[in-house]
């Protein structure tokens, strides 16, 4: 088997120089990522399953990389922050939960439960793959909790502390409880359906009728108020906050159902039956409904959390060169921190000593790094890509820019209007109708019997039973969300669909949304008569010691063009925000970096390079040098390369009369360019901060009450993402965008923008079908009832029927949405 | 017709045992990850000397 050498055996993610791992398969050398998946393949191997990588698919989706794993372990052995979350055990073994990050696979599950098996002191590992967590049992005496978080570390797992106030915790109680009562009221419609077919088979007229029908009562009741328990209290809130949901009429079906039986079973009246088995189905029913709606929406949630808030992140204060590492938090102004290369800046501040390239994307959206000295201004969250920095703290975390972005997100968080659905807008005119069709048939039969009207009156309620009415929007819900969820696009607000399948405008950003946000070489220039392979040799040899992103596009093209092999130099320099420099063949200097780096150095531009970089398209581009032995050889310009299909995303979007815009924090000019290259009708709006982002947005909003989409990925978009109707995030934003986002594309493709607009439009149809559905039955019965020809026999066939069809209805989604064919 | 008498309230007693398995079920946790569990079978440790440890606390 051939493999390329530049990817993953196992996994298929880019190796890179830095992390590579190569181990013997099968007498081949191959090269792995991670330790995580060299593993899995030998053991693979071992068992005779290498079957499976002929089983893999080619365009699997990738996992994101395991996250950065340099906290300290410190805070797990601190007696007074564990005590809080340990339980411990009679034989001395304590017991706490962690939360795991990075766990994406059953592999991931084997592994952690692999390494820590056969450590002494550990007694048992659990690890849940939906909730992401483990359940670890240790002896305390024998190893520390630190010490297995550093080995789960060395496996490329980052551990946090299961604090139960969290959301996760919160989640998982709420499903069992859900759980309990849906088995309870399961229990009881298979016993109530005994009883039914027994009452329907000739028990009705026998000795034992009322003792059945006490059973009835016995089974039906506690179901109505231990199942059906959400539904009353959500009707009773929704009508003391005077906004009427989906729990209303359910709940008055339900007691108008519960109540008539019990009124018959002990008053045994001449006429009228008993409906219990209708009452328990009907909660039955809808209780799934509702289970399988929330359980895709958990689930969406669950992938998205990247529990970097849960636990502080450090910095390393520097008082009198003794270097300290402490929480952000605890920083105050005037102390002074250090970052070291690759780090991220930990709050606002200005550099006392150091000179380094910022990467200031996460809050300015410009890819292209900036070069800072002393005295400049530096933003919490932005990455220190070379240089070391000392900086002064000016802001604590709270006041810093990215603190600020953080509370005006949870301001907007707060302030968001709920949406109202179809259904809800529905069910006030529902109940309404309900209840006047019921007094009305009261009022037509009082003349003839006051028993009868009454009877008659509430079995008008008892059939209008809204159960296909529920289930219609759940069901849809439920069937969209696990399609979505199979393309990798995670639906965190099911309103989002509605809101979705009607909008005319989306807003873009720009950086790491439709372009990369990486730079890659768009041009070179050769000024001498060298080969392209010699030039990327010389580039690659300098350029692979540094962490810049221009060395990383270098680092790229010279495995594009399979260049491995590199020259060997000596002190190697870097020179924040101009170049590198090294000596290569012991007397021969290169240099390669800006263009006054070189003239500084004194090396040789020729007047072909001068007039080269005068063109208009490359003036405006970020140019690099390079310099061998006093004379320029080569220029490469380099651009953020845009989304590969981008254009044709945006197109066929205009093409349905989609109104495009762009929000972003770069240049006007290089907007302009940007549209240019996609040749697209595309509004720009550029040199915008955070705020103004979210601004734009709301004034978007206003003109003709318009729905605004907005797909974004920086901490930069988190505002508007937030203000927007629907915010899609892309999965590899930053943790605070994933968080405004509604939905949010796990694959980072933008076509994907195509199916979930096709994907809502169905689900708001089969949403709409749904009811059309539930409203002809009631047409059908109502009347029906109003005559007082409604026996418990018709309810119990006719009801089940309405739920059914709602549900095969939904299912139909699965077919309506082809592949290929969105939009 | 008779027999229903009998089989009744057999089955309410069946039924109620049921639910009491599926409770404690959920009680252990064994709903609460409905994803991973399924591959568990797959992931048996080879070693069989019994120090068992992956299982639910």
């Amino acid at each position: 088997m051939i493999h390329k050498t530049d990817n993953c055996f196992h996994c298929g993610l880019p190796v890179t120089p830095q992390n590579i791992i190569t181990i013997k398969i099968q007498s081949n050398m191959e090269n792995f990522c991670c330790i995580g998946c060299s593993g899995v393949c030998e053991v693979i191997y071992n068992n005779g399953l290498q079957g499976f990588y002929d089983r893999v698919q080619s365009n699997n989706p990738l996992s994101p990389p395991p996250p950065n794993t340099n906290n300290n372990n410190n805070i797990f052995d601190l007696p007074e922050v564990l005590d809080e979350y340990i339980t411990i055990d009679n034989d001395d073994f304590h017991k706490i939960k962690l939360l795991v990050e990075g766990i994406h696979c059953a592999a991931c599950v084997w592994l952690i439960e692999k390494a820590l098996n056969d450590i002494d002191g550990v007694k048992k590992i659990a690890v849940n793959l939906s909730s992401k967590s483990l359940m670890l049992k240790w002896n305390p005496s024998v190893i520390k909790l630190s010490h297995i978080s550093q080995i789960l570390q060395s496996i490329g797992y980052k551990t946090h502390i299961y604090d139960n106030s969290d959301a996760n915790y919160q989640m998982e109680q709420s499903n069992r409880k859900k759980l309990y009562r849906i088995i309870f009221a399961g229990f009881a419609m298979m016993n109530l359906l005994w009883i039914s077919i027994s009452l329907y088979s000739g028990a009705d007229e026998g000795e034992y009728r009322n003792w059945f029908h006490i059973l009835g009562f016995l089974l039906a009741t506690p179901t109505l108020f231990y199942s059906g328990f959400d539904f009353l209290k959500g009707a009773f809130l929704s009508i003391k906050i005077k906004h009427l949901n989906m729990d209303v009429p359910v709940s008055i079906g339900a007691v108008a159902t519960w109540s008539y039986s019990t009124y018959i079973t002990f008053f045994n009246p001449t006429i009228g039956d008993v409906y219990f088995d209708t009452v328990v189905n009907f909660i039955f029913v809808i209780l799934i409904g509702r289970y399988l709606e929330s359980s895709a929406r958990a689930r969406a949630i669950f992938s998205t959390q990247r529990l970097v808030n849960l636990q502080p992140t450090n910095a390393t204060l520097i008082n009198n060169n003794i270097e300290k590492i402490t929480q952000v938090r605890l920083l105050k102004i005037g102390e002074c921190v250090i970052v070291r290369p690759g780090e991220k800046i930990p709050i606002d501040g200005i550099i006392k000593s150091g000179l380094s390239d910022i990467n200031e994307a996460s809050i300015t959206g410009e890819s292209i790094p900036v070069i800072k000295k002393n005295g400049d201004f530096v933003y919490a969250g932005t990455i220190n890509t070379n240089g070391v920095l000392i900086v002064e703290i000016k802001q604590i975390l709270q006041h810093s820019t990215l603190g600020k972005i953080i509370e005006l997100v949870e301001r907007l968080q707060e302030s968001k209007p709920p949406i109202q659905n179809i259904t809800d807008k529905i069910v006030p005119w529902f109940v309404f109708i309900t209840l006047s069709l019921s007094v009305i048939t009261f009022f037509i039969w009082v003349g003839v019997d006051f028993e009868k009207a009454l009877l008659s009156s509430v079995s008008v309620l008892i059939i209008t039973c809204p159960c296909a009415f529920g289930l219609a929007t759940p069901m849809a819900v439920a069937v969209a969300s696990g399609i979505s969820a199979k393309f990798g696009i995670l639906i965190k607000d099911s309103t989002s669909f509605e809101t979705l399948s009607s909008i005319k405008h989306f807003v873009f950003d720009k950086t790491g949304t439709l372009t990369t946000g990486k730079l890659t070489i768009k041009n070179l220039f050769l000024a001498q008569d060298i080969t392209e392979n010699y030039f990327y040799k010389i580039a690659y040899s300098l350029e692979k010691n540094s962490k810049h992103p221009v060395a990383q596009a270098v680092i790229n093209k010279a495995t594009e063009l399979n260049i491995d092999n590199h020259y060997t130099l000596d002190n190697f320099k870097s020179y924040p925000g101009l170049g590198v420099a090294a000596i290569m063949d012991n007397n021969t200097k290169i240099f390669m970096g800006k263009y006054d780096f070189l003239k500084n150095n004194k090396i040789n531009i020729s007047k072909k390079c001068n007039n080269f970089i005068k063109q208009k398209t490359i003036k405006n581009s970020t140019n690099v040098f390079l310099g061998v032995d006093n004379l320029c050889i080569g220029i490469i310009t380099l651009t953020d390369s845009i989304v590969h299909n981008a254009s044709d995303v945006l197109k066929k979007l205009s093409q349905h009369n989609i109104e495009l815009n762009l929000l972003t924090g770069d240049k006007k000019e290089v907007a302009m360019n940007l549209r240019q290259q996609l040749a697209v009708n595309i509004k720009i709006y550029a040199d915008l901060l955070p705020e103004d982002k979210k601004n734009k947005i709301k004034e978007l909003q206003k003109n003709n009450n318009n729905k605004i989409a907005m797909v974004g990925d920086g901490i930069n978009d988190a505002p508007a993402l937030m203000q927007a109707d629907v915010g899609i995030g892309m999965g590899n934003s930053d943790d605070i965008a994933l968080q405004s986002s509604d939905i949010i594309l796990l694959q980072n493709k933008l076509e994907h923008i195509h199916l979930l607009i096709s994907l809502s439009k169905q689900t708001i149809k089969t949403i709409k079908q749904n009811i059309g559905l539930s409203v002809l039955y009631n047409i059908i019965m109502v009347p029906l009832a109003m005559a007082s020809f409604v026996t418990p026999l018709v309810a119990a066939i006719a009801m089940p029927i309405s739920s059914l069809l709602v549900i095969l209805n939904a299912g139909l989604i699965n077919f309506k949405i082809k592949k290929g064919s969105w939009m | 017709m008779d027999v229903i008498y009998f089989l009744i309230p057999a089955m309410l007693i069946i039924g109620l045992l049921i639910v009491i398995v599926l409770i404690i079920s959920i009680k252990n946790g064994q709903y609460d990850d409905l994803d991973g569990d399924s591959y568990r079978i797959l992931m048996e440790d080879e070693d069989g000397d019994g120090s068992n440890k992956n299982q639910k606390i």
